[in-house]
């Protein structure tokens, strides 16, 4: 009986924390310049629920597009709240997540009833002559925003001075990573000037 | 033959600017073009470090969760679709509407904050009858409906263009709210413990830790209050496609799925408390003690969740 008792208590235990209420499916691409890696492009498409209701916050004159004006409504309504979620690009430099700089080329569009948004998280990062290894993760820790991330489609955009290579893997095993799913997978980077 | 030159041109610097980009596993042998070894270790480079607030546990990691929320992705996808149906004219899917709605009802309330953990806290912490846990399973779910759609429905009026950014707004404000309200129905849980304990007779089967009306609807109440956000988008997508009556209708039937899993929850509690109650009868003088003991580990675990909870949303 206490058995039973135990497994239930952790049963609803498990089920205490994480909720998805928005849905995104992402993809990142990596983009290098002389100096060594710049950031990450973000292509976000989210589902249709949010996307009317969030085009409805947004579009002042209705007419169901996003104007200059209203595309800078907007990234000042979505991107702001989650920058503390380094804007759901986590990079791993060592044993610490790199804190972004700031966002550029935030475009927004409104295709087949859903949101779509452009932007590139920047997080500059120097290459030196030995290797700099990087690990990309595209999610919501909170699960507030189910994040669907399609990373073998993530394309590297590098200058020649540098030597780029990188693999799609699993997250197990890596300790900065342990609060997120274990259902995720990364980017593993590497990158340095070339000798 | 200019424009033969000029496309080798192009083709020879396209693939210079990727000649180095290389998809693979990394190799941290030494190649023979190297003369010295590969270096592994990083490069110093100094960056603000950032720090992970995570909600993920042993069931979000899980591939049952995953297929949980996939299952949902769908489903919401297939009520956007429906609902656009509706909204063209073919009144005929109403009942296919209502149908995926019930459905996404029953597997979201599955997520958390829903209530599932206090009404088991609770029957464990009283003893419950059927009734009482169908009254509480339910109305925690169709306050946590409600609350989203009365919300909704007061923000749409006030100020359509920015109802969603609102309501998001005012849901962190009553979730924090109803968090800390969920820890003191804990501490008030193990309070009436400890008092029923130190003023009732020791003697067998003198034990009166049943639950009453008055705290059930508290319970649901403080449970119950948090609007759903999922809920509330689903009628915001509704009323912005001219549909008053299907965002109501949708959001009862999907109250209506998510107090059956909220309702299975509470009987499977208070089958658990009887089973208890039935095993620490056999302990004779200490079953007084066991039942007490049960009690304070029902209220330890909803003020346990409460905590929890507000946690999560710091």
């Amino acid at each position: 009986m206490i058995r039973c008792s135990f497994a239930f208590l952790l049963l609803s235990a498990t089920l205490a924390l994480a909720h998805p209420h928005i849905f995104m499916d992402a993809e990142a691409n990596l983009v290098f310049n002389e100096k060594g890696f710049e950031g990450v492009q973000n292509h976000w498409v989210f589902d249709e629920l949010y996307s009317k209701a969030m085009l409805e916050s947004v579009d002042k004159d209705k007419d169901g597009k996003l104007n200059s004006e209203e595309t800078k409504a907007l990234q000042k309504i979505i991107l702001p709240p989650i920058f503390k979620f380094s804007y759901y690009n986590y990079l791993a430099l060592g044993s610490k997540f790199v804190t972004p700089s700031q966002i550029t080329n935030f475009t927004a569009s409104f295709e087949q009833g859903k949101l779509i948004l452009l932007f590139l998280t920047r997080f500059d990062i120097p290459a030196s002559k030995n290797y700099t290894m990087l690990l990309l993760a595209v999610t919501d820790p909170t699960n507030y925003i189910q994040i669907t991330p399609d990373l073998n489609k993530s394309k590297i955009n590098a200058p020649s001075n540098l030597d780029v290579e990188y693999f799609v893997d699993s997250l197990k095993g890596m300790t900065l990573f342990d609060g997120f799913s274990s259902q995720i997978q990364g980017i593993y980077i590497r990158f340095r000037k070339v000798p | 033959m200019k424009h033969s030159v000029l496309l080798f041109c192009l083709l020879f610097l396209c693939t210079c600017a990727t000649a180095d980009v290389v998809q693979k596993h990394f190799d941290f042998k030494a190649t023979p073009a190297q003369e010295t070894p590969l270096p592994t270790v990083t490069s110093v480079v100094v960056v603000p470090a950032l720090q992970v607030k995570s909600n993920n546990n042993l069931f979000t990691n899980s591939v049952l969760w995953a297929k949980l929320v996939d299952t949902q992705k769908i489903l919401r996808e297939k009520i956007a679709h429906q609902v656009d149906n509706l909204h063209n004219g073919h009144f005929e899917t109403i009942s296919l509407f209502l149908l995926i709605c019930f459905i996404y009802g029953l597997l979201h309330a599955l997520g958390p904050g829903h209530g599932k953990t206090i009404v088991a806290g609770y029957f464990l912490a009283r003893r419950g009858r059927f009734r009482e846990g169908f009254v509480l399973g339910a109305s925690i779910t169709l306050i946590h409906t409600f609350s989203a759609v009365i919300l909704l429905f007061v923000l749409y009026g006030l100020a359509r263009a920015t109802v969603f950014p609102t309501f998001e707004l005012s849901r962190v404000g009553i979730e924090k709210a109803s968090y800390l309200l969920i820890i003191i129905t804990g501490i008030l849980l193990i309070a009436i413990s400890i008092k029923s304990f130190l003023s009732a007779p020791k003697k067998e089967g003198t034990v009166n830790l049943n639950a009453s009306w008055k705290e059930l609807l508290w319970v649901a109440f403080v449970t119950g209050i948090v609007p759903c956000p999922a809920v509330a988008l689903i009628v915001f997508f509704c009323l912005l496609n001219g549909l008053p009556g299907m965002a109501l209708a949708g959001a009862l039937v999907i109250g209506i799925g998510m107090a059956v899993t909220n309702i299975a929850f509470g009987f499977a509690a208070i089958l658990l408390r009887r089973g208890l109650d039935t095993g620490v009868f056999h302990l004779g003088r200490f079953a007084n003690f066991a039942n007490y003991g049960i009690s304070l580990v029902g209220g330890l675990f909803v003020g346990a969740m409460g905590v929890l909870l507000y946690w999560g949303t710091l």
